[in-house]
């Protein structure tokens, strides 16, 4: 097998490869804000799996997150930056080209 | 991760954020309401109008074109009130509507507002109080109606608000149709005024409108419930 994937799978991003993170990162960039209620309910995580993998996402420059009240409700939204957008679009790029030499390599 | 499932929820948000504002359609029944009162508020006035003031030989079109009248007090201030409750109202029901899954907004302007800039309606609303209020305040001959006035710069100095906070198309159209038809009882508020058979056609104009947007707020109503019913059924990713 030629080393190419290989080193293509090595360098892919592993804080947008995490299922979670990119489960978040995804929700993120179909939307201009998404509060922490429906990232809960569309990814099905727990309440501090959440918080953590949107913590990490964050310290990575990937997520800005923003605190508000609704009333006296604390209500906690998110926004993906630009960072975070180009670090999904290259991830997703890194996939594709990821997937014709591992077809070939199965087909062989 | 499957891409099928990541293609799926990106779908999910967007039409979520697509289709929740103006409470997911039903905020067009709040303003429909609140138009439909006033509607019939005015109906009321000019009918009890009619029946005390009008010749015998008169039909009721003929009279309210050529008497004077002036809306009372009781018209004036809901004609005031509908713009404010009817933001309100909205409100209210977007935060019911938003509870259960949260708020998202959309990325695209132009999803929602297809076509139109954003600031076309409140600006046209903005650009009729000032028409309006400069009307009235020229054409008071006998006495300066300066509650109708008032009421005008506050529907307008309102409309900055919606205006600021709203871009969504159907939320903007349900203001505009609340907004207008109150201007003009407003500005029919001075003692020279024969506007009471305009102000029931202006009515039922909008009122025709509103019940487009009915239509509209149904179908956006349906396929909000659909997406809700899909995300709930949207299974954990793994951890």
């Amino acid at each position: 097998m030629n080393s190419q994937p290989l080193r293509a799978i090595i360098d892919l991003d592993r804080m947008v490869h995490e299922p979670a993170r990119l489960a978040i990162l995804t929700v993120l960039s179909a939307a201009e804000q998404v509060e922490f209620l429906f990232l809960l309910k569309i990814t099905g995580l727990t309440k501090g799996n959440l918080s953590i993998q949107a913590q990490k996402l964050e310290a990575a420059g990937y997520v800005k997150t923003m605190k508000a009240f609704r009333g006296r409700v604390p209500v906690t939204s998110f926004k993906i930056t630009t960072a975070g957008r180009k670090a999904l679009l290259a991830y997703h790029e890194q996939l594709r080209s990821l997937l014709p030499p591992i077809d070939n390599a199965k087909s062989k | 991760m499957d891409t099928n499932r990541l293609r799926q929820i990106e779908d999910v948000t967007r039409r979520y954020a697509k289709y929740r504002p103006c409470g997911a359609g039903l905020g067009v029944l709040w303003g429909g309401a609140l138009l439909a009162l006033l509607g019939l508020l005015l109906v009321k006035w000019t009918a009890t109008a009619y029946a005390t003031l009008a010749d015998p030989s008169q039909s009721f079109w003929r009279f309210l074109r050529s008497t004077q009248l002036t809306p009372p007090v009781w018209l004036t201030a809901a004609a005031v009130a509908a713009p404010f409750l009817a933001w309100l109202g909205l409100r209210a029901i977007q935060y019911w509507v938003d509870r259960r899954f949260g708020t998202v907004i959309a990325t695209d302007a132009s999803v929602e507002c297809p076509r139109r800039p954003r600031w076309l309606l409140p600006g046209f609303v903005a650009l009729m109080s000032a028409l309006l209020g400069a009307i009235l305040i020229w054409d008071s001959g006998s006495g300066f109606a300066a509650g109708g006035a008032a009421g005008i710069l506050a529907i307008a100095a309102w409309t900055l608000v919606w205006g600021r906070a709203s871009r969504d198309g159907l939320t903007q159209f349900v203001m505009f149709a609340v907004s207008i038809p109150s201007l003009y009882v407003l500005a029919s508020t001075d003692a020279d005024s024969k506007m009471a058979a305009g102000n029931l056609l202006i009515f039922a104009a909008y009122f025709a409108l509103m019940l487009w947007l009915v239509v509209q707020g149904a179908a956006r109503f349906a396929a909000f419930v659909r997406v809700r019913r899909e995300l709930a059924t949207i299974g954990p990713v793994e951890e």
